[in-house]
């Protein structure tokens, strides 16, 4: 079992080490969220913006094309050189890549939403102080699910010589029922001031378990150099 | 061989306009109008046969894709990518008919109700595998993508199911029919049920010979593109 | 609209989708049959 966690925590402390001397995903990724939000802030008027309730769409809609780019970018560092037979070479289960990458995209994904949040929170006058705890659940059950998809599908799709933006088409269908669970549940907590419901949490972890579970299986097939 | 099965499909075809001409004269003569609704609820007798076969044919690109991930055989993605645009026809025409009955019961062309969220959820999930396979250049590799592809996407379909649950309803969650009304409903399924088998055979006949075209021209020609010259996205 | 047009137009859509898709498989198929197989032997019997 430790020998796992090692073998998980190198291959994903691989890629961080690597994001963390290039700095190159992230800063991409920030820039591009606060963009987004910046846009549609503009985009949807003082009006819309003032209701508070629009950050939590606007939220997701950097989550999801941040996360899409952290995906591609951490699979894409593996195209270099042949780092992926090589990869594909040790002598680990495919499983711990699998994990190993997603919990990259994860950190990815974390620190992204650490930077984006707030600007939305003042941007858009979301008072994310009525249930701080609750809000970081509910992303955090979307982040899994939706990074346990994509670098799923990121492996696929990368492999195929491809343009950017497939991936992008092949993750948003997949992930909309989480879009949908969150926003549901964001409205309750925000709008309406109720506290978590069961139904919604489970939801979610129905989501994130099933995700994880079938991509967990399938990565194997579908990872190749 | 082939002058039989073409004569077995033009019986089918004729059979089944018949049944779908007499159907649908029975729903418009026969059967009585609604009360509360009046005339526009007829269009529930095509809107339900024709949204419990988008799921039928969901389930054959399932199926198609679990088949093709256990044998590797093209059959199976022949079968997976005609389902599945059939899947998506079918849907089309339970969101048109839906929004069309939608307008004329509530006023408007669209809301956010759970049960129309849902239903333009599984057709954008179709849309974008039918989307994404010529995309994909190798032929297995696409097979292979497609059918992981099909398979979250049905797993997705209970999920999306449950979260728009928690949305606000209006839909009518059951509605009591008379028993001519009943009646007109099940003889309605068989039309459409044989339309659709039908259309999803004849699909994937095409895409046989589609397959069988190209295997040939594979045969003449080699792959120009050799595999694994990616690089990726940079 | 009356709710007679909107049942009447839903019909028309239904069945025009459907039984035009089906047409179009209809058409493509006699449009390839001639192309590449029996076709081809008429086509050849014409060209010889």
């Amino acid at each position: 079992m430790t020998r796992v966690l090692q073998q998980i925590a190198l291959v994903s402390g691989k890629d961080l080490r690597i994001e963390a001397r290039s700095r190159q995903t992230l800063g991409l990724v920030v820039v591009l969220g606060v963009l987004i939000v910046v846009v549609l802030g503009l985009g949807l008027g003082p009006q819309q913006v003032a209701s508070g309730m629009a950050a939590t769409a606007v939220l997701w809609v950097a989550y999801l094309f941040g996360g899409v780019l952290c995906f591609e970018k951490t699979m894409a560092v593996e195209r270099h050189d042949g780092a992926l037979a090589g990869l594909m070479l040790a002598p680990i289960d495919r499983g711990v890549i699998y994990v190993g990458k997603l919990i990259s995209n994860l950190a990815l994904m974390v620190a992204l939403a650490l930077v984006v949040t707030p600007v939305a929170v003042v941007m858009f006058h979301f008072d994310l102080s009525a249930a701080p705890l609750g809000f970081a659940a509910i992303m955090a059950g979307g982040f899994i699910g939706f990074a346990a998809i994509g670098t799923l599908f990121a492996a696929a799709v990368s492999s195929s010589k491809l343009q950017g933006g497939l991936l992008a088409m092949v993750v948003f269908p997949v992930s909309l029922p989480l879009v949908i669970t969150s926003t549901q549940m964001m409205m309750r907590l925000f709008g309406e001031g109720e506290p978590l419901g069961m139904t919604g949490v489970s939801v979610l972890v129905a989501f994130d378990a099933i995700y994880l579970v079938v991509s967990w299986l399938v990565f194997e097939l579908i990872l190749e150099p | 061989m082939c002058a039989m099965n073409r004569k077995i499909m033009a019986v089918y075809w004729l059979v089944t306009a018949a049944l779908f001409a007499a159907a649908v004269g029975m729903v418009f003569i026969w059967t009585p109008v609604e009360s509360t609704m009046g005339i526009v609820q007829k269009v529930f007798y095509l809107h339900l046969p024709v949204a419990i076969n988008t799921f039928v044919a969901c389930m054959i690109t399932f199926i198609a894709g679990v088949g093709y991930l256990w044998q590797r055989r093209q059959v199976w993605d022949d079968l997976a990518v005609s389902s599945a645009k059939i899947a998506v026809l079918l849907c089309s025409v339970v969101l048109l008919t839906g929004m069309i009955w939608g307008h004329s019961a509530w006023g408007v062309w669209w809301t956010w109700s759970p049960r129309l969220t849902f239903s333009l959820v599984l057709w954008l999930l179709y849309v974008a595998y039918l989307v994404i396979r010529p995309s994909i250049e190798s032929r297995q590799r696409r097979a292979l993508v497609s059918a992981v592809y099909a398979g979250v996407a049905f797993l997705d379909v209970p999920l999306v199911y449950l979260s728009v649950k928690l949305m606000p309803e209006i839909h009518p969650s059951s509605i009591t029919l008379a028993s001519e009304m009943k009646l007109t409903l099940l003889v309605c399924f068989v039309p459409v049920t044989l339309l659709s088998a039908g259309l999803i055979v004849c699909r994937f006949i095409m895409q046989r010979e589609e397959t069988r075209a190209m295997d040939s021209e594979d045969d003449t020609q080699t792959d120009p593109v050799p595999v694994g010259s990616a690089g990726g996205l940079t | 609209m009356s709710p007679t047009t909107h049942a009447i137009v839903a019909y028309a859509v239904t069945v025009g989708l459907l039984w035009g898709y089906a047409l179009s498989l209809w058409v493509s198929c006699r449009g390839r049959r001639g192309a590449c197989k029996s076709g081809n032997t008429e086509a050849g019997r014409k060209l010889s």
